[in-house]
């Protein structure tokens, strides 16, 4: 720093000895007015990607099960309906062709260009599913 | 998530790998820890 010009920490320089660690607001003569003037806290993109990252994965982990679980249970009563397969050999046709659900889901939300994307992916692909099962339990009779 | 689909499967086999890796690593460690006896002070 040359001479006459300001040091670029000198404005806040009185604040040297403030106990941050007990009281973590610099007080100044116009206490809370300042705080309320602060810029809003930047979200940078590090923390833009993790927060698409922890999104992506409950989109994969919880969205994939409700997707996995409603094409079960779909195919559970679609199968006996379609091909006059037995309920029982249809549960289970479901029930294993839902873990081939469960990892595409979780493969496109891996994919797919945004984490919002991936999480309407999910209802796309979940909301006709769940259509066709309230249908499916109000024709079958079962307690829907 | 990454340029190009083979790229964002390669970023989630890693760590799907570690993921699932590890919760398997705390199944078996707490399996065999049950089977654990501690030797009886007769010997």
């Amino acid at each position: 720093v040359r001479v006459g010009e300001i040091a670029p920490d000198a404005y806040d320089s009185h604040l040297q000895a403030f106990p941050f660690f007990l009281f973590p607001f610099p007080l100044s003569h116009e206490f809370p007015n300042d705080l309320a003037r602060r810029p809003a806290r930047v979200v940078t993109a590090g923390v833009r990607y993790r927060l698409g990252v922890a999104s992506r994965a409950v989109a994969a982990i919880a969205g994939g099960y409700g997707v996995a679980a409603l094409s079960a249970a779909v195919l559970a009563l679609c199968l006996p309906a379609a091909f006059g397969m037995a309920r029982s050999e249809a549960t289970l046709t479901g029930t294993l062709a839902s873990f081939l659900v469960f990892v595409a889901a979780v493969m496109w939300v891996f994919a797919a260009r945004t984490a919002v994307r991936a999480w309407t992916g999910l209802a796309v692909a979940a909301a006709p599913l769940g259509l066709l099962l309230l249908v499916l339990l109000r024709l079958t009779g079962a307690p829907a | 998530m990454k340029e190009g689909f083979r790229q964002s499967m390669a970023w989630l086999h890693t760590w799907s790998g570690l993921l699932v890796g590890w919760v398997l690593f705390m199944v078996f460690a707490a399996g065999t820890a049950s089977y654990f006896r501690t030797r009886s002070r007769s010997g």
